[in-house]
């Protein structure tokens, strides 16, 4: 008795989470699920159509595949170059200076503010023709880029935005560090190990469980952007930026084609789920988990 | 106690958690008093009422609109309206999701090109023609009133105002290569002008454009070729891929003339912010091709003398190409909180002297004699603005059919319009590849009309 009490206590403390679970996750969740067989603008009721959207989306619609595209190439793009530079501080940070705790929190400031609106229309002033940037190249007599008028250039300028905001991975990056044995590192130095063999042979084994954790949070992160391009580029120019999320919210609130942008979710949740399952995959054997793993 | 405590908390979050999702604090909204929007309509009586009003536009349209909302409030103590406002962009992704959700405002300003899909998608609005016990609409010309607000016999909602494409110059600029108000251009002097205006300052440039206006621009260009319409009612092209050659073909000479601004440059204005250019500031563009109603959000940034002008139009056009009706349309939302209070309150916003004195041509030439009468005999008569529309209405073609202003032939039209002019295809393969995506949508738009 006493025991069923507990448990329904226990219940009663995380039934707020548990409601906001089932009406804001597993609903919708669900509904898109079946959204994504229908025909259904949003204002009408959905009219069941089989797999018209799925069977439209693969054979007719160019514009899945370049959306498709433009995503994964974002991905490969921002990707690297994020965990890469997040180690890099992290490494830079995980000293014992004074002050040090000031520069975790400069360093993580950008991922507060993250994806924000504000952001990305600052991020647009900063790299528009007459932006600071070009002015700050101005004076080194470098002739001013069209950061996000160039087709070619554009999507790599969005891709600065989601690099600048390293601070996640870093913090987590200093978590990892902090964890591995000094006692290694000592031991290395004995043997003579320069600091590139310390970082190959000890650092980034000990570290690699974090870097597939980082890996596959920012994956997933980056190919669902949104704000970004929403805000600065609407997707263009010439459809350059045109990533999935955007096409999506194109389909469900521009052209009243919920059934179809339900459908575009799902494919895109098993193309996430597919890439997730590569990247395991591929690090599985290269994962040192320590003694235990 | 601590159970108790806990208890209390849990179901204060529970709240929370369900307050979070309602409908989330307006774009912009301005009242001190808490919108109430019911799901079932109420008969309109003497308590208090508030209503829900959305619009897009510039700083001087919110600022009239919002003190024409005072205005009727001090008349009707009881009645109080929130205004929703904010830019043109993502206007009509954020009135789709309100209705879809059925917490739209009770008065929505419509563009009157997406009354066609809002209407077949779930007939939001009220009928006006149902409702002419509360609604005057005997100032209003019944042609303009079927063409720009019904949709299947039903009103669904009231002009606020006429416009028309036009094309506002910047006299000192434009007089540098000969153009004044009276100028009279087609698209081979376009190109010279342009040609001539790079001659003097490589920073100056003939028009203002970004993908948006692009689209109206080489639109008219077409339909001046091929005749009123460029699509069909039956959701064919009235056009042939030579015709969408020559358009692009013009939008290379623009670029290669450098009669506009590199698209490269001008893609960051894209959906109608041409007046954030830093150039149009500058007085670095001679003209910029914009539906009139948007006049004001320019003049308003030009620190330079203004005129406007006919927009070319091609020797033996089939059609000027130029259309002059109203830009946009107020509505009332079936599911409003009391539809005769808006639907009372509508009539007075576009009837009222002291409203339309208020407004003035914020949204436009006045749709009504009587309205133009009041404006021209206070002297509030944008001048610029009035010649627009003088110029349009004597130079029209038919408001547009309604597979011609779908948004995703529009899409389609822009997107190829920037291949071409960032260079990334010919106009022989772009055409192609225009013409293809376009027959393709139109069969689905027809298959969906036709369902309907």
């Amino acid at each position: 008795m006493k025991n069923n009490k507990k448990k329904y206590l226990g219940l009663l403390y995380i039934s707020p989470w548990i409601i906001g679970f089932l009406a804001f996750q597993l609903y919708p969740f669900i509904a898109s699920f079946i959204y994504s067989f229908a025909d259904y603008s949003m204002l009408k009721p959905p009219v069941f159509i089989g797999l018209k959207n799925y069977i439209f989306m693969f054979t007719q619609d160019k514009t899945f595949y370049q959306s498709l595209k433009v995503t994964l190439l974002y991905t490969m793009t921002t990707i690297p170059v994020k965990i890469t530079f997040a180690l890099m501080v992290a490494m830079m940070l995980n000293v014992k200076i004074r002050g040090v705790n000031i520069f975790r929190t400069i360093f993580y400031i950008p991922s507060i503010l993250g994806g924000s609106v504000s952001i990305a229309i600052v991020w647009r002033f900063l790299f528009m023709k007459e932006g600071l940037l070009n002015q700050f190249l101005s004076y080194f007599s470098i002739p001013p880029t069209n950061w996000l008028g160039n087709p070619d250039l554009t999507l790599y300028t969005i891709s600065l935005l989601a690099v600048w905001q390293f601070g996640s991975s870093m913090v987590i990056f200093l978590a990892g560090l902090k964890q591995i044995p000094v006692s290694l590192y000592e031991a290395s130095t004995i043997d003579g190990a320069s600091r590139l063999k310390k970082f190959t042979s000890i650092t980034l084994p000990m570290l690699s469980p974090v870097i597939l954790f980082n890996l596959v949070m920012q994956t997933i992160y980056a190919l669902q952007e949104f704000t970004s391009v929403f805000v600065i580029t609407k997707g263009g120019p010439v459809k350059a930026t045109y990533l999935y999320a955007l096409m999506m919210y194109d389909e469900g609130f521009g052209y009243f084609r919920m059934g179809y942008a339900s459908a575009l979710a799902w494919i895109f949740f098993l193309i996430i789920m597919a890439i997730t399952l590569i990247i395991f995959k591929f690090f599985s054997k290269r994962i040192y988990y320590g003694e235990g793993g | 106690m601590k159970r108790v405590t806990s208890l209390v908390l849990s179901i204060l979050m529970m709240f929370a958690f369900a307050a979070c999702s309602q409908q989330a604090a307006p774009e912009s909204s301005q009242s001190s008093s808490v919108a109430t929007v019911s799901s079932t309509p109420a008969s309109s009586t003497s308590k208090a009422i508030t209503l829900r009003f959305s619009w897009w536009g510039g700083d001087a349209r919110h600022k009239a609109t919002l003190a024409a909302f005072d205005k009727y409030t001090e008349i009707n103590p009881n009645v109080k309206i929130i205004g929703e406002y904010g830019a043109y962009d993502g206007a009509y992704q954020k009135l789709v999701t309100q209705l879809a959700g059925g917490a739209a405002p009770d008065i929505c300003q419509i563009d009157t090109g997406w009354r066609y899909d809002l209407s077949t998608q779930g007939d939001p609005f009220v009928d006006l023609y149902t409702m002419k016990d509360v609604i005057d609409l005997s100032g209003f010309d019944a042609d303009i009133l079927k063409r720009a607000g019904e949709y299947d016999g039903k009103l669904i909602g009231i002009p606020s105002g006429l416009t028309a494409e036009t094309v506002l110059i910047n006299k000192e600029l434009a007089a540098k290569v000969g153009i004044n108000g009276d100028s009279v251009l087609n698209w081979d002097n376009f190109i010279e002008l342009g040609k001539k205006l790079q001659a003097i300052d490589k920073n100056y440039y003939l028009l203002n454009i970004e993908r948006d206006s692009a689209r109206i621009v080489f639109k008219a260009y077409i339909k001046q070729l091929v005749g009123e319409q460029w699509i069909n009612a039956d959701y064919t092209r009235n056009f042939d891929r030579e015709v969408l050659i020559k358009c692009f073909e013009l939008v290379k000479q623009f670029v290669d003339n450098k009669v506009i601004q590199p698209f490269e440059e001008n893609s960051l204005f894209d959906g109608f912010k041409l007046q954030e250019n830093p150039k149009w500031a500058k007085g670095e563009f001679a003209m910029v091709y914009i539906p009139g109603a948007n006049l004001p959000s320019f003049k308003g940034v030009a620190t330079y003398e203004t005129d406007v002008i006919r927009p070319p139009i091609m020797d033996g056009a089939k059609s000027s190409g130029i259309i002059a009706q109203p830009s946009t349309i107020i509505g009332v939302n079936k599911l409003s909180v009391d539809t005769k209070e808006a639907v009372k309150f509508l009539s007075w916003f576009l009837n009222d002297k002291d409203s339309i004195l208020i407004l003035g041509t914020q949204r436009g030439i006045q749709p009504t004699v009587k309205g133009r009468q009041y404006l021209l005999d206070a002297g509030v008569v944008d001048k610029d603005l009035n010649k627009a529309v003088e110029i349009g209405l004597k130079n029209s073609c038919n408001l547009e059919n309604v597979p011609s202003s779908n948004p995703e032939i529009y899409d389609i039209f822009e997107d190829a319009i920037q291949k071409v002019g960032f260079g990334k295809g010919t106009p022989e393969i772009v055409a192609d590849e225009t013409i293809a995506l376009m027959d393709q949508k139109l069969k689905i738009l027809k298959d969906a009309a036709v369902k309907k």
